[in-house]
This record gives C-alpha cells, structure tokens and sequence, in this order.
C-alpha cells in the first residue's frame, strides 16, 4: 500500500470525469446523433484532437457525438495515468491489476463505440450503453480503494453486516439489471414486434418496484442497526434518495416522451398537454434518467464495498452467550 | 445434461441483447391485418412484395414511381437509418421521431404502439382524422403540416414545433409516400388474394388501377382547393344567444350529438361500444368471436372514448375552426358523423348552426 494520494486524486477524476461522458453519451442517443460523426477514431477525416473548432461547434449533432469522443479521450489519458501510477506505487497486487482493468475497460468502450459507428450497429451501441455504468462503478470502485479511509479503516463486528452486505449486492444487481432494461428500451430496433417493448416497460416497472422495497428497506434497517457506522447509514439514505430521484425522472421520461397514460387523464386528473419532440423539458428528463440511474448503481455499489470493508461478519455464536445447560 | 446455471444465464443475457437486432436492414411489413397469413401462398406473397419493391423500393432506399409526384430528395431525408453530415442536414427522420409509434411501414404499430392510446395512425389505407377537407379527401399538406407541427394533445403525439422547415416538409413527404404505398398494397393484396389475380402480375394494371389514383386523391386536393377544401361562412359572435342557440341544436335528435358525448358534454353518452375503422374490424358478434379474431391482428381491439369537451381536450385542435371543421365533416375513419351539408345535399346543420354549435362546445370547455 501507499500513502501517496496521487492515485486517489486520479481516481476521483477518473470518476468526475465518467459522469459527464454518461450524460454527453446520454445525449448523443436523445438526440439521434450517433452517427453525426461516420468515421472513427478520426473525426471527418480529422485526428479527433484537431479537428477545427469552428466545425465542432458549429452543428449540434456533431459537437454532441465529437464532445462525447474528446471527452472519452480525456478519460482514457486519466485511465493511462492511474494504471501506471497504480503499477508503480500500489504493493496491494490485485489494486494494481484493477488499474490495469480500468485502462481496458476504457479501451474497450471506446473501442465499442467505435465500432458501433463503423458498423451503424444498434446491438453495439446497446452494449456500449450498458456497459459504460460497468466502468463507471469500476471508476468509483477505486475512488474507494484508493482512499486513504479504506486503508487505514478497521473493520467492526457486526451482527447485521452478512445482511447488509448481501442486500447491498443485490440491489448493485437490482439496479444494474434496470440499467440494462432501459437500455432495451433506448435501443429497440425499428423493426422490433410490439411484444418487446411491453415485455421492457413491465420488466423496467416490476424491478423498480422490488428495487425501490430494498432501497428503503436498506435505508430503514442501515437507520436502526448501523449507527456505529454512520458513514454507512449516510450512504444507505443516499441510494434512497437517489433512487426515488430516478423514480420521478422515469416517470418524467415516460410523460414528456409519450404523454399522460389514459388511465391518469381519464380517471385522475384530465391534463391538457401535448408533447414536445426534443422539447428541454424531454431532452433533460430522458437523460438524467440515464445519468441517474448509473448514480444509482455507484452509490449502491458504494455501499456494497464499504459494508464489506467496514463490517465484519459475526456468527450469531459471537453475539450469544451459549446457553446454561440444564 | 443439464445446462450449468453460468451457461444458462450466459444465453438468456445474450438473447436479451440480441432482441430483435437484425443486420439485414428493416423492410416493410405486408398488411396482413385480418387475414390469416396461411391463405396466401408463398407465390402471392412474393408477387406483392416484389411489385411493391419495384414501385416504392425500401425503407432504406425508397423509389418514386412514374406519375407521383413526390420529391426524392425529401423523401431521402426522411428515410433510412438515422444519421446526419458535417452541415448538420439530417437524414433518417422518420426512424428518428416516428418509427417507434408509427412503425417502419407506416402501420401504425410500432414496437411502443400496443402501449399507447388511442393506437398511433395507420398510413395505409389513406384515412387521416385532422382534415381541413370535405368528407372522404384526402387532407392537404398544410394539413399534415399543422398536425406535426401542433402534434395531438392529451396523446402520444409529439408537436415537431423545434424541428427546422425542411425536416417537416420531408415528414409530411414521407408520410404522404408511406398512404400512397399502403394503398396500392391494398389494391394488391385484393387483387391477388381475393381476387386470386393471374401470376405475374401486369405493373401498369397495377399502376393505372391501384397506384395513380390513390396518388391523385393526393394531388386532387392541393390542386382544386375551392372543391374539396371546407368553405366556413364568417364566424358569427360568440355570444349568449348563439351558445344558447348552439345548446339547443346539440341536444336535439338529429343532430346525434347526445348518443356520445352525453347531454352535458361529458362524453358520457348511451353509446359506449365505439370504435373507429382501424378497430371495427377486430369486434367480432360475442366476446369469443372478438378473441378469435385477435390473433388476425396486430395490436388488441381498443375502444373510443367520446370527448368529454369539459376537460377542454380537443385533438384535432382547440381553435374555433378547428371545431368546426370536427363538427361540419365528422372524423375521418371514427363514428363521429359529419351534420354539415356535403355532396350537394343539406346536413343536419346548416353552416350557421355548426358555429353556434362550436361555441356551446368552447363555452363547456371554458366553464372548467
């Protein structure tokens, strides 16, 4: 291990860095420009670092889909830079190889990306939308790994921490898994039966709901049995909010892309609204749903590490006193 | 053997991915609602694809036929995967912004449509319901233009207010390009399947018979608008009287207005079993017979609710005009009947009456 926090600085901007690159990323699929650029890695026969700035800022899609690039870019330098600096100064072996796993990570979503656009693939850019969160926890998971509260931290018997832990993976699940369902739903094919996209909304709607149970369930229960581990029950209060955030931007996603249900205008309240294409209100609402829903997923996965590193499992024996034979 | 657990999920993972993700490029699907797919012979199934292919191309790379006049360049703009270029100028429009309610043919069952309601319009068989024109012709371009660029309140309908002049004028090419196909695809599908038409089918018979006049009942319009556009007389005030007035000719017995939207215009009428042309069809004599003929079609029978004109909802538009046109030629493809006079006869409301009418309507709407 080392004390030197130049990897945990890198972390933090690897992570900082991701989160707008999921929103940009985001953006490019709201607004329909992922092929505003149709070659790769350069940008209209331009090395992407040079391409003229007048050109990039000049049309929406492509300043879009080119940021999107530059910003993967600036990502990838800060991946090289954390996987050496890792390798050099990290004695923990397998940290050393997560630098390593970051560094590919980067490489190969970009590369998906890339490939995505070479082929016009919507299966790719499926794939490329749902593994970008995968990397993005990664990014976070090194913000704790490097931190200088996870080295130095010592862990506490906890008879609740088996628990926890094991919601806490779940929920990681959970999450991921409506990740990859609003995926489905962002990139149906145009061609695509009807069946898919009610198989994908009832899907999306019945794990928000088993989510949404283990969230305040988590929150309720972190409240109660983690109060000697409030950096734990601060982040357990986090996911909630975090999650009901994501509920109401799924929620807005729906309204603003498709309008009121029937059932709410007939029987609750009779809204007069129309939807705008591309209107802000549509744009803002599709994609914090995307960026909000990685957010989820980081702060679960936050939780999952931390109770890991925190808590030490105890064997209900531990607690227990055995009992006076009779 | 039994498949390892890891296996197992690897393959559903993978399936889930891979839902519906073709590499050959999308194709238009043959209008086979209401028939039984296993009528058609395979030899009558490609003589319909391959006429239709040779007229209008393919959603990628769409065809005008001799004798219509459409622009290719619009059209292009509006067709094939969704890209744009250096200059921003986009292409794949309709993928973009209609596909996924409208479907790639234009049949109103896109992967979302089955979700929604009402069911996004089906192109195919000509019929629009926000018309400015007289009973059974086709609406104008500004028609279409109004509708995209206002969309349809209180449904799935987006208004296409923030896109650029010629991305809607592209639309509207690409939707009028999408009805004059569907409608040639129902004269072919009549021809060689009711008809049982000789194979190889004669493309000028096609042409001359099924194509070119469903192309003129586009052009008809644009091109005699004194004939086929509605002619309202000067609005006359909306005061009292005329709402009073307006009352009176709604609540009576030929006017028909009651059976629906019910005698305060809560859209609770008698009439509760309505559905509009797309849906008709899908309602068979007894509930068993109804869920017989589900599996003809696409998307489930779904039934109309009456405007309830006190939630000031109006689809096709809220304008005093707009009513009015409503009111004088009914909707399109929906039980709402035209009272207004049509075809040399007298309705049964004069054009006088249909805007005391208008105005009782927007006064129900105004009292919430």
């Amino acid at each position: 291990m080392t004390n030197d926090k130049l990897p945990h600085y890198l972390a933090w901007a690897l992570a900082v860095g991701t989160f707008p690159l999921i929103w940009m990323g985001g953006l490019v699929t709201t607004y329909g420009a992922g092929m505003a650029v149709p070659d790769w890695p350069n940008t209209y026969g331009y090395n992407l670092f040079l391409y003229p700035l007048e050109s990039w800022l000049g049309v929406w899609d492509v300043f879009l889909e080119h940021s999107h690039r530059l910003i993967g870019a600036t990502v990838g330098m800060i991946a090289i830079a954390l996987a050496v600096f890792l390798w050099r100064k990290d004695s923990r072996r397998w940290m050393r190889w997560m630098g390593v796993m970051a560094l590919a990570g980067v490489c190969l979503q970009g590369t998906l990306g890339g490939l995505r656009v070479i082929g016009d693939d919507l299966l790719l850019a499926k794939i490329h939308g749902c593994t970008a969160p995968v990397f993005f926890g990664l990014a976070a998971a090194l913000v704790a790994w490097t931190s200088p509260a996870w080295l130095q931290a010592s862990p506490r018997p906890n008879a609740a921490a088996r628990r926890l832990l094991w919601l806490a993976i779940g929920l990681t699940l959970g999450i991921y898994l409506q990740i990859v369902l609003g995926a489905q739903l962002r990139h149906l094919p145009p061609e695509a039966d009807v069946f898919w996209f009610q198989l994908w909304v009832w899907l999306h709607l019945i794990v928000a709901g088993l989510v949404l149970i283990a969230v305040t369930w988590m929150s309720v229960f972190a409240r109660r049995r983690l109060r000697e581990s409030p950096q734990l029950a601060r982040r357990a209060q986090l996911l909630l909010v975090l999650f009901l955030l994501q509920l109401f931007l799924g929620a807005a996603t729906w309204v603003t892309n498709f309008g009121w249900p029937a059932w709410f205008t007939t029987y609750l309240w009779p809204i007069d609204y129309t939807v705008i294409a591309e209107s802000r209100l549509q744009v803002l609402s599709t994609t914090a749903h995307v960026a909000v829903g990685s957010l989820c997923l980081i702060a679960a996965l936050s939780l999952m590490l931390w109770s890991k590193r925190l808590l030490l499992t105890t064997k209900p024996s531990d607690n227990h006193p055995p009992r006076p034979r009779t | 053997m039994r498949c390892p657990l890891v296996a197992r999920a690897f393959f559903i993972i993978l399936a889930t991915f891979a839902t519906g993700c073709a590499k050959a490029p999308p194709s238009f699907r043959l209008n086979l609602e209401g028939r039984n797919p296993e009528e058609i012979s395979l030899a009558q199934y490609e003589a319909i694809d391959l006429t239709l292919t040779k007229l209008f191309g393919t959603p990628d790379e769409p065809t005008i036929p001799a004798g219509v006049d459409l622009d290719l360049e619009w059209l292009q703009a509006a067709a094939g995967p969704i890209a744009s270029d250096a200059d921003g100028r986009q292409r794949g429009l309709f993928r973009q912004h209609c596909v996924a309610c409208h479907g790639i043919s234009g049949d109103g069952a896109g992967p979302s449509a089955a979700m929604l309601t009402p069911y996004p319009r089906d192109f195919r068989n000509g019929v629009f319901k926000w018309t400015s024109t007289v009973a059974g012709a086709k609406p104008t371009r500004d028609d279409l233009d109004r509708t995209l660029r206002r969309g349809v309140p209180g449904t799935a309908m987006p208004s296409f207010m923030r896109l650029p002049d010629e991305e809607i004028e592209s639309l509207i090419e690409y939707v009028q390009y999408l009805s004059i196909r569907g409608e040639t695809e129902l004269h072919l599908i009549r021809l060689v399947v009711d008809e049982d038409e000789y194979l190889p089918l004669d493309i000028d018979w096609v042409m001359d018979d099924g194509l070119l006049p469903a192309a003129e009942s586009w052009q008809r319009v644009e091109q005699d608008p004194g004939r086929y556009l509605i002619q309202p007389p000067p609005e006359p005030p909306a005061d009292a009287a005329s709402i009073e007035l307006g009352h009176r000719l709604y609540a009576s017995k030929d006017a028909q207005c009651l059976k629906c939207h019910g005698p305060d215009g809560r859209g609770d009428g008698e009439e509760t079993e309505i559905y509009d042309d797309w849906n008709k069809p899908k309602k068979g004599v007894t509930p068993e017979q109804t869920k017989d003929l589900a599996f003809l079609y696409t998307l489930p029978i779904q039934k109309l609710l009456a405007r309830d004109f006190r939630e000031g909802i109006f689809r096709g538009g809220s304008s005093p005009i707009d009513l009015y046109r409503r009111v004088d030629v009914g909707i399109p493809g929906t039980p709402m009947p035209a009272a207004g006079p049509a075809g040399g006869t007298a309705g049964v409301l004069t054009p006088t009456d249909i805007w005391h009418v208008v105005h009782y309507i927007r006064s129900l709407a105004n009292d919430q």
